[in-house]
């Protein structure tokens, strides 16, 4: 799978950006960033780094410093935000809305989406 | 809120939804339980406004209503600082697995309906331990 030119910031914003579409497409936009910012505060001890990252809007900004965040760290940031959500309905849906390059990245770092 | 004498120790629960047999029947079910005073509301809208002048215990708020729905309505109460910590259970129609994932990100619990009035006590008072 194509994973060139992909970076932990990059794959961040897409994450973020296709999870936060999920969530309103079943619930309302507002209530999707509302949860989604209760879960980045929620693994805000455990992950500091998560802080570099700024839903403001429909926009998510990740600051350039998350591309020194080792990607096992990452992937457990990843991993807990699935699980939270609801692993096997999320799972399906982003396999679906990421493009190949995110998604591969994720898939590289450990995350199965299959 | 003022409270009468009759019902100051009794936690006051604010139910939201479009259904006005269901308001009625809900509000009788767990008022005669004997513990809570129900303040019913027909609207996301009207419940908050009223959230300006009612501190409840707790919101009981359906999800699908027209006009705002229970979801933008959870987010606005969550957004408030006013109300931000006021405990929300959905009270739902909406049987399916995804909604019901997504209804516990924000809210405290998500009760699908038809309920038993007693689970739904028991469930109430879980959130409000909390």
């Amino acid at each position: 799978m194509e994973i060139i030119n992909m970076t932990n910031q990059l794959v961040t914003k897409d994450f973020f950006t296709a999870t936060i579409n999920i969530i309103a497409e079943n619930t309302s936009f507002n209530y999707s960033t509302l949860a989604i910012n209760g879960i980045k505060e929620q693994l805000s001890e455990d992950f500091e780094f998560s802080k570099s990252i700024r839903i403001k809007g429909r926009s998510v900004e990740v600051d350039r410093s998350i591309n020194s965040v080792s990607k096992i760290e990452l992937k457990k940031f990843f991993k807990k935000i699935v699980n939270l959500i609801g692993p096997n309905y999320l799972k399906i849906l982003l396999a679906q809305r990421l493009n190949q390059r995110a998604l591969g990245y994720l898939e590289d770092l450990g995350i199965k989406f299959g | 809120m003022k409270k009468s004498s009759k019902t100051k120790d009794k936690k006051v629960i604010m139910l939201v939804d479009d259904n006005p047999d269901l308001l009625y029947s809900v509000k009788k079910g767990l008022e005669s339980l004997g513990d809570y005073e129900v303040v019913t509301v027909e609207s996301g809208r009207k419940c908050l406004q009223l959230l300006k002048n009612i501190k409840p215990d707790l919101v009981l708020l359906d999800i699908m209503m027209p006009g705002m729905d229970g979801w933008d309505t959870c987010a606005k109460i969550k957004n408030d600082r006013k109300t931000e910590n006021i405990p929300i259970v959905f009270l739902t129609a909406k049987t399916d697995p995804i909604s019901k994932s997504m209804g516990t990100l924000a809210s405290a619990d998500y009760i699908t309906k038809p309920f038993d009035m007693k689970v739904l006590k028991r469930r109430i008072d879980s959130v409000m331990k909390l």
